[in-house]
């Protein structure tokens, strides 16, 4: 316990000594503008799922099928946990997309991408989905996998929100001819452990690992030597450390504050890229990286931002309706945590904006809240 | 020829001089000591005004699980700084031997048992509740007719503020005589109790899954923590309640109309029948009334 405590410690400390530096000294280098952080994150999106991701689900994948076609008993369901900020469908969709698949299969995608705009007809999606999914199997000998890479765009916390993911888990245990590869956020399966005991049925959900920062680095390389970065850790100063390379310590410090998360990384990779002006236009510097500070929170901003890491994403319309408030009353607060940057809008979908995590672990788990987080 | 006095002042050594300036209880009272008295109590007062207002900012603004943790260190911190300031007055002013302690006890036994009683009596109670825990700052505790969170820790009582924002004062002597009803106990969760009343008809099955997910389903809820659906007949109708945890004691209220207002809008969805309130007439119990 007294490890983990002088690690988050010594993250903090790192985290304000960066900001503290920055603010302090006459810092010649300037933040990014908006319109080129906003292209910035269009390029991060465009990278893709990291290799190591894709491997560990592949892997996983391959052995269970492995398993459960050699043994009638063994579970026929993957599940794969992510962070609630991490696009786990994407790494599944990506798995299944792949050239070489893990295993031959007949592969099948849930339609359930996004809930319906009416909360009632949530439950029913899937249920209709499952229900579309039960046509007899071709006796070819050939395995069905069946995916449902968004497990937590299939329910709402309101009464009766989560009989879907009640008739699924009826499903996979009845239906053992086919095998069932589900992706969902880690604070949603700890919800729905609360709420329906899902982990006792399918106790082998296996979360992502985290990524080191050589891997980090090799997956943001080709978007770093694109800018033409020239390094230069402890906050545009030098490093008096001339045996630490900096730019391994930088990664190293990004993957610590990052929780080993892509996305997250990502998002605190944008954050610590400055401007420097010189004589021949603004050249691109990357400092050390730091997690933003927090504002002060009220009770109902950790409400929706404990509902938001819940479901991943959600509308506006779903947050009232599992808060059971009316709209207008969260508005101006949405709007604040927006103005704030703790949240994110994309395609009417709101969202906890990544780099804002780690700190938001941490805060809702010292208000008492359950945090997916171990 | 040397007269008697001055021939015992000869005889009679200092030491026993001394000694019966000891015996004597009262101390030489001097101007400084008398401004090191005064400074000390105005120190003590500034401390504990300090103490009581530095702590009531902080708990509020920092994390729930740090807020009890705050509150509940006050009495103990006003506590030692009451010691402290009365030792050192005591020390000033009194000669502490043996047999003055015994003949100081003895006469402010006497003294406080008839004038003082009841006031302290209820300085003993604050000590000993302090021990026992019996209410801690920030619990929400039912003593008497009187339902609220406590907010102060005196050296005579404590204060409530109830959930109509009504500050009362309690002495501390109410622990020998009256029954105490804790509700948190020195934690951030308080169990909440939700009725709800049917026809002898309704579907229970329903009923109570029904409350367990407006249970699951409210933000307020504690799911790290049991939630539980009990019956209870009545010849009126049958009677639900809904044992659950708030993950703050302080939301018990607007969580059980979060819970009520889930419910009913599934009961409703459903058309479950209320019992018929003519019959709750001839119930001479009555309804039971929700507790907090």
């Amino acid at each position: 316990m007294g490890l983990p405590l002088l690690e988050a410690l010594q993250t903090g400390l790192d985290s304000w000594f960066a900001r503290s530096t920055s603010e302090l000294a006459d810092d010649p280098l300037r933040p990014l503008p908006g319109e080129r952080s906003v292209a910035l994150q269009k390029q991060i999106a465009a990278l893709g799922v990291p290799l190591p991701l894709r491997a560990f689900v592949g892997e996983a994948l391959r052995e269970a099928v492995e398993a459960w076609r050699s043994d009638p008993e063994a579970p026929n369901v993957l599940i794969v946990l992510s962070r609630p900020v991490e696009p786990v469908s994407a790494l599944i969709e990506a798995v299944l997309a792949e050239r070489d698949p893990p295993f031959s299969a007949r592969q099948a995608l849930l339609p359930c991408h996004r809930r319906p705009v009416d909360p009632d007809a949530v439950p029913r999606m899937l249920i209709a989905a499952l229900d579309g999914s039960q046509p007899p199997a071709l006796d070819t000998g050939e395995p069905v996998l069946l995916s449902l890479p968004n497990l937590d765009q299939c329910f709402l916390r309101c009464i009766g929100g989560w009989s879907g993911i009640e008739r699924l888990r009826q499903v996979i245990l009845e239906r053992r001819d086919r095998f069932w590869l589900l992706g969902c956020n880690r604070w949603a399966w700890r919800f729905l452990d609360h709420v329906s005991q899902i982990s006792s049925y399918f106790p082998d959900a296996r979360s992502l690992p985290a990524l080191d920062g050589p891997q980090l680095r090799q997956w943001l390389t080709p978007l770093a030597s694109g800018l033409g970065l020239q390094q230069s850790a402890s906050g545009g100063h030098p490093s008096t450390d001339a045996d630490q390379d900096p730019e391994v310590d930088q990664w190293s410090q990004l993957a610590a504050l990052a929780g080993g998360g892509p996305r997250i990384a990502a998002a605190l990779w944008l954050e610590s890229l400055r401007l420097e002006s010189n004589s021949d236009g603004a050249e691109m510097r990357q400092v050390r990286p730091a997690l933003p500070d927090l504002p002060s929170l009220t009770d109902v901003d950790r409400y929706i931002l404990h509902s938001l890491l819940i479901h991943g994403t959600m509308r506006l319309e779903h947050l009232a309706f599992g808060l059971g408030l009316p709209s207008h009353r969260l508005q101006p607060r949405i709007h604040w945590l927006l103005g704030e940057g703790l949240i994110e809008a994309k395609a009417g979908e709101l969202s906890v904006q990544p780099s804002h995590y780690p700190g938001l672990v941490k805060a809702l788990d010292d208000n008492n809240f359950f945090t997916g987080e171990a | 020829m040397i007269p008697l006095s001055a021939a015992l002042e000869m005889v009679v050594p200092a030491a026993a001089r001394a000694e019966t300036a000891a015996q004597r209880i009262l101390a030489d009272v001097t101007l400084m000591k008398t401004i090191g008295a005064v400074f000390a109590v105005l120190l003590a007062y500034a401390g504990m005004f300090l103490i009581e207002r530095l702590t009531g900012w902080l708990s509020e603004k920092v994390a729930r699980r740090y807020r009890l943790l705050i509150k509940q260190s006050v009495p103990f911190l006003k506590g030692l700084i009451l010691i402290v300031t009365v030792s050192y007055l005591l020390d000033q002013f009194l000669n502490l031997t043996q047999n003055n302690l015994l003949a100081l006890t003895g006469t402010l036994a006497v003294a406080l048992g008839f004038a003082f009683k009841d006031y302290v009596s209820s300085i003993l109670a604050g000590v000993v509740s302090l021990f026992e825990g019996s209410y801690q700052v920030g619990d929400r505790v039912r003593i008497g007719d009187h339902y609220g969170e406590v907010v102060g820790y005196g050296l005579r009582s404590l204060q409530l503020v109830t959930p109509d924002d009504n500050t009362i004062t309690i002495p501390h002597n109410l622990l020998w005589t009256d029954p105490i009803s804790n509700a948190n106990s020195g934690k951030l969760e308080a169990q909440v109790a939700t009725d709800v009343y049917f026809d002898h008809r309704v579907d229970v099955d329903l009923v109570v899954d029904i409350l367990y997910q407006a249970a699951y389903s409210s933000q307020y809820t504690q799911l790290r923590l049991p939630i539980l659906v009990v019956m209870e007949e009545h010849l009126w109708g049958t009677q639900f309640r809904l044992r659950c945890y708030p993950m703050d004691a302080r939301d018990e209220f607007v969580y059980r109309t979060d819970l009520l207002k889930r419910a009913k809008r599934a009961f409703a969805h459903h058309g479950l029948s209320y019992p018929h309130p003519q019959l709750a007439l001839l119930d001479p119990a009555g309804p039971l009334p929700a507790e907090g």
